[in-house]
């Protein structure tokens, strides 16, 4: 048997970027080049090559065989969205056939097999899947997931070779209609499933390659972002897909059990492309060996692209540091902003220029809403905050940053941010509600994140109200209040969960839980049951702090502030801190590293 | 090659665990890895990158969403052992 060869870098026809009506287009001009995707296992081995010219034979006989089971066109095939290539092949399947894929989570957590069934049976029945699908391996949760659904065919890959392979011609799905359906905005017990048309993510493909990243020959790409998430489908396999270049693979959760195997995959095809969120680069630097025995050249490292959470520059400087006897060049880091709601990408910092620092005056910040560089107040000894600037948005997008009387504010002025282009979504699927809060008449997709503009650039100070960002993931301050209500003795409304900065500039999440019950034993059962299920279905450590009935703050018309939980929990801190007694609660503490590994919209 | 024993695998187990655990504390067969030892997601990725080169095995990534124990753990790591 020879030996795997990865695909070419060169395609050896000539680059275009992404100027195709639709995605099938898009795959049948790649496939005429050498390019194509590379899977690598979690020792760094070449397991599979999918060249684009496969794929494309291969989806086009998986979509004939599809056909045979007379959906009605625009049903829904949804999909586990593991780093395989079987996903890639149904992805694209569906492209030809004239279905929707619905890329499914594959991320499951200790102990969590109910938590994740419960979550695949959300998704098949908010998005009324016809067909489902997952690979060998997490087939079973999917049987189990969709039991006494009705679905027409449920399996993986062999189930569907099976079907009869039809002569239809194939008609694929047209700028009008939706490309996919993407599950990563919404909480997990109340999902929103974005849809976005072919016209729409050509768009933000042709915006990333041709004006964001300016993709050019000799150009190769490194993911091991997960396809359940819009910048590993979107930004790692649709863009490079569109742009004929290749990509090596690592599944995600290879990379956090070897996280120096991102490095090792840089090096030996010299990778051009890589994008991650922040936690993913500063646990590169935290697991980095010193003695001697690994050897990178990151030289080739043009493009080190940063988003879907808060961009920390400390994380980044040190990666850099650590990097640099590598050939690792602090000027390719490229930070950007965007979301499911836009395809993927809203903006993207200028390349070659590294991380730039907008330093403005803290307390201004956060009394007035105003971003006031220090450079420009007396040395008054005032504290500065550290933001990134994300860039201009995409040729053909606009963005408007607005109060909440939704008054366009001039520059250095934070508000709500609202973009419109032609990237954006059509709306959510069977949620007119939540459409037409997102999306005004006039086009206007509102982030519901913050930030304020400098000179047509954007800087992100904070993202959607609420938001709890835990390592890239979000979590719904919803998700965290129904666990505490799950229990006996709390009822709804009794639980407050919001986000708090941690000393090294990451985020805790913090529960506040109104119990009357007054016996310590049993308040500290409480709290430790509630934070283990917490972990249990989320993966994630939260600190439960239990306080007396009446406490949280309601706004005037009766719903618990988040804001005012947060204000009124590091009062209580700093109070406990000053007379280091506490006579009224106990709390759990969360541990700095809570973690996981699915992650967040691209830049929330 | 002696076949691996159940004894030996758990106190390299117990021996892994109490190297990583975020909430150290005594670790019996009835030990939770979450709920007694404060694992969470990213931390039993980093454990599981030793127990496969201690053991020289890949662990499947499924398996994660029935363990519970360190009993659980130790009879899945025999189960991979002796099926490879």
């Amino acid at each position: 048997m020879n030996p795997l060869i990865p695909t070419l870098t060169e395609s050896k026809v000539p680059l275009r970027t992404a100027n195709f009506t639709n995605l099938a287009e898009a795959l049948d001009y790649a496939a005429s080049g050498k390019t194509g995707f590379n899977f690598y296992s979690g020792r760094g081995e070449l397991r599979t090559v999918l060249t684009y010219a496969e794929l494309r034979i291969e989806s086009q006989a998986l979509a004939q065989r599809l056909l045979g089971l007379q959906l009605v066109r625009g049903s829904r095939v949804a999909i586990v969205a593991e780093t395989h290539p079987d996903f890639l092949r149904f992805f694209f399947a569906c492209q030809y056939a004239g279905y929707v894929p619905v890329p499914l989570p594959a991320s499951i957590h200790l102990g969590g097999h109910e938590a994740y069934v419960e979550q695949l049976r959300t998704l098949l029945t908010k998005s009324q899947a016809a067909i489902a699908v997952a690979p060998p391996e997490f087939l079973p949760f999917l049987l189990e997931a969709s039991k006494n659904l009705e679905l027409s065919l449920v399996g993986s890959l062999e189930t569907f070779d099976e079907l009869v392979e039809q002569q239809f011609e194939l008609e694929p799905l047209q700028p009008e209609e939706t490309a996919y359906l993407q599950y990563t905005s919404g909480s997990t017990r109340f999902p929103r499933g974005v849809m976005v048309s072919e016209a729409a993510v050509m768009h933000n493909l042709a915006g990333i390659t041709k004006d964001g990243l300016k993709v050019r020959d000799g150009d190769r790409c490194v993911s091991w972002l997960p396809y359940y998430h819009d910048m590993g489908l979107i930004g790692f396999v649709l863009a490079p897909m569109a742009s004929q270049l290749s990509v090596d693979f690592l599944t995600t959760r290879d990379f956090a059990m070897r996280p120096r195997l991102w490095l090792n995959m840089m090096t030996r095809n010299r990778g051009t492309i890589s994008f991650a969120p922040p936690f993913g680069y500063e646990l590169c630097t935290r697991r980095l060996r010193h003695d001697g025995k690994d050897e990178y050249d990151l030289s080739a490292w043009r493009i080190a692209g940063v988003g879907a959470e808060t961009i920390q520059p400390e994380v980044l400087e040190a990666f850099a540091e650590k990097m640099a006897p590598y050939g690792f060049n602090s000027k390719s880091f490229v930070a950007s902003y965007g979301m499911a709601e836009c395809s993927l990408a809203v903006s993207f910092a200028r390349i070659d220029l590294g991380i730039i620092v907008d330093e403005v005056d803290a307390e201004q910040l956060s009394e007035q809403q105003l971003a006031i560089p220090t450079a420009d107040l007396p040395e008054t000894g005032q504290r500065a905050k550290k933001l990134v600037n994300c860039g201009p948005p995409l040729p053909g997008h606009e963005i408007q940053i607005r109060n909440e009387h939704g008054d366009v504010l001039p520059d250095r002025q934070c508000g709500t941010i609202h973009v419109r282009g032609p990237s954006v979504m059509t709306g959510y699927l069977g949620d007119p509600a939540a459409t037409a809060e997102a999306l005004s008449e006039e086009g206007w997709l509102n982030t519901g994140d913050i930030g304020y503009l400098v000179e047509g650039t954007l800087v992100i100070t904070g993202r959607e109200k609420d938001m709890i960002i835990i390592n890239g993931r979000n979590i719904w301050p919803q998700d965290l209040e129904f666990f505490a209500e799950q229990q006996p003795e709390i009822r709804p409304g009794d639980a407050s969960a919001i986000s708090i900065p941690a000393e090294d500039g990451s985020e805790t999440a913090v529960m506040v839980v109104q119990s009357r019950e007054t016996d310590k034993d049993k308040r500290r059962e409480l709290s430790d049951r509630i934070a283990s299920v917490v972990r249990q279905d989320l993966g994630i450590d939260c600190t439960i702090e239990l306080v007396s009935a009446h406490t949280l703050p309601r706004t005037s018309s009766g719903k618990l502030s988040r804001a005012g939980t947060r204000r009124d929990y590091l009062k209580r801190q700093s109070e406990k801190s000053l007379l280091r007694i506490d006579p009224t609660h106990e709390d759990r503490s969360g541990r700095e590293d809570a973690s996981d590994l699915r992650f967040a919209d691209s830049a929330r | 090659m002696t076949p691996p024993r159940y004894d030996d695998i758990y106190k390299q187990v117990v021996a892994l665990l109490q190297e990583y655990a975020p909430q150290p504390g005594p670790i019996r067969e009835e030990t939770e890895l979450v709920n007694d030892l404060g694992f969470d997601s990213l931390k039993v990725m980093e454990m599981l990158n030793d127990v496969e080169d201690a053991f020289d095995i890949t662990y499947p990534l499924n398996s994660l969403s029935d363990l519970k124990t360190v009993k659980d753990f130790t009879t899945q790591i025999l189960n991979i052992i002796e099926t490879s």
